[in-house]
């Protein structure tokens, strides 16, 4: 079955026919909501949350591209999400000393075999770089960087799930990719050698 | 580089430029090595982000059945009743506030307008005791209640010309008395009549002339608004105040007692009385309104905060 008979089988009440697409995308919606969210707790939580969302609001899908339809719940989930924060933000844990009564700064209890900061700095991948420079980026510019460059979503697919104009879409990257290349500027000595040797070359 | 050259150089790496575009971001770029290096970078940076590698899902997020049958929270389901309840109170607090208005600027006119006749009461009976009362005269029949004479039937209240045209209906039969008991009517307005000097006795020709008063005086009474009757029919002369004492005093036929006098010659508090049966319906309107803005408040702030904790 393709995607559109699952997801007309799914609207009559089929949760396994819908339970299939999920299958299909869970991966695709889970990587988005990470690279937008950047916390793998809460893209685990969006993703589950947009799941039931999709299910229980799957008479609003009225054909079309079905993954688009899915990631346009999957990213509002991540706006969700990202708004709660905002509203919540989490404060680290810091225990009491007993006998001053006051915080302890470095909590020994905390403390686990981690590398110490001038360790992870030399042990930092790319992966965690990139996804650092994604993070500063601002909240509408994270999906459309992470469906066009990361996914390989069209700029249609992207207007689609995004709910915003092509024109917006192509603004957004542009600008998105505009400072990723600047903030990747700092971590020149991370990049592959291919992507050195070539900026080398240009500068 | 200006933000437009960065969205066709991210564009034309997308290729998702026109031809003709196309055609002339790459005439540019054969001369431009500013533009070429920018081009560059952009496709570095794109290439960089296809190269992450995607995550591992944690688990599979199928659905279960109870997953999707789950309800919410016993609270949540409160949340349109507050909702609703709120919409309603606020839209009944509206209605009440307009319906006061519609109401309430009518009879706060007719109380602004009845005020000043009552403080000219309380001077007139001040003024009664330092002053001669001047004599009153009834004309007519024996039954004539000192409302008429007074003025007090012309107020009538809402009717209008209620008993007014009943005094001026027996002018005819007081014109057909002896001179010396001529008619007080005069021609001219009710107002000036009731409060001009009722010392001068009226002439005869003026007596003859009652007919004449007749016609004239109701026609002139129904064209005054029936709002309006009350307070002028009720405010005597200044120079010739009525009290209940100098009904009682003058050599007046047909004069009832004094405290019958005292008792009729408050038209101000007369018309006062009905005054807090009319604002009883005013008077619970506030309490209303904010009963129903309570009930507002209060369950707006309770579906605000379901709606909250829904949401975290």
């Amino acid at each position: 079955m393709d995607e559109i008979s699952l997801a007309n089988a799914a609207q009559k009440g089929d949760l396994n026919a819908f339970n299939r697409l999920v299958l299909a995308y869970q991966e695709l919606a889970y990587n988005i909501a990470y690279r937008i969210l950047g916390d793998p707790h809460a893209a685990d939580d969006a993703t589950q949350d947009a799941f039931i969302a999709a299910y229980k609001h799957l008479k609003s899908y009225r054909g079309g591209s079905f993954r688009a339809w899915l990631m346009r719940i999957v990213t509002n989930k991540c706006y969700d999400e990202l708004r709660r924060q905002k509203r919540h933000p989490q404060t680290p844990l810091e225990p009491i000393n007993p006998d001053s009564e006051e915080e302890i700064e470095s909590p020994q209890w905390i403390m686990d075999d981690s590398p110490s900061p001038e360790e992870q700095a030399e042990t930092i991948d790319l992966d965690k770089a990139v996804q650092d420079c994604i993070q500063q980026l601002p909240e509408d510019f994270r999906a459309v960087v992470v469906m066009v460059d990361i996914q390989d979503f069209d700029y249609n697919e992207v207007s689609h799930a995004i709910g915003k104009p092509l024109g917006t879409i192509k603004s957004r990257l542009a600008r998105a990719r505009m400072r990723l290349k600047d903030c990747l500027q700092g971590f020149r000595e991370l990049l592959p050698s291919m992507f050195r040797l070539e900026n080398e070359e240009l500068s | 580089m200006r933000p437009q050259e960065w969205q066709t150089l991210s564009a034309y790496i997308d290729n998702q430029l026109s031809l003709k575009e196309k055609a002339a971001l790459e005439k540019r770029l054969e001369k431009d090595s500013e533009l070429q290096k920018a081009l560059e970078e952009l496709r570095q940076t794109k290439a960089l982000l296809r190269l992450l590698p995607n995550k591992r899902i944690p688990h599979n997020f199928t659905l279960s059945a109870d997953m999707v049958t789950a309800r919410s929270p016993a609270i949540s389901r409160f949340f349109p009743v507050f909702s609703l309840s709120s919409a309603l109170a606020t839209v009944l607090l509206v209605f009440s506030i307009v319906f006061q208005w519609g109401i309430g600027v009518p009879q706060l006119r007719a109380q602004s307008e009845m005020a000043p006749a009552a403080d000219m009461t309380t001077t007139y009976e001040m003024n009664a005791e330092e002053e001669a009362p001047p004599p009153i005269i009834l004309w007519g029949e024996q039954n004539y209640s000192l409302e008429m004479a007074t003025g007090k039937g012309g107020s009538g209240g809402g009717d209008g010309n209620g008993p007014a045209p009943l005094l001026l209906r027996e002018a005819p039969e007081t014109s057909a008395m002896p001179p010396e008991e001529g008619p007080a009517i005069a021609e001219g307005p009710i107002e000036e009549q009731l409060t001009a000097p009722v010392t001068e006795m009226p002439d005869p020709e003026q007596a003859v002339s009652g007919d004449e008063s007749v016609k004239d005086v109701p026609a002139e009474a129904e064209s005054l608004p029936a709002e309006e009757d009350a307070p002028q029919m009720m405010e005597p002369s200044p120079q010739e105040p009525l009290t209940g004492k100098q009904y009682g005093e003058g050599p007046i036929l047909g004069i009832p007692s004094e405290e019958e006098a005292g008792r009729i010659i408050l038209p101000a508090e007369d018309a006062g009385q009905p005054q807090p049966q009319s604002r009883r319906a005013p008077e619970r309107l506030p309490i209303l309104q904010i009963l129903l803005g309570g009930l507002a408040l209060a369950s707006g702030t309770a579906a605000f905060l379901i709606h909250r904790k829904n949401q975290s």
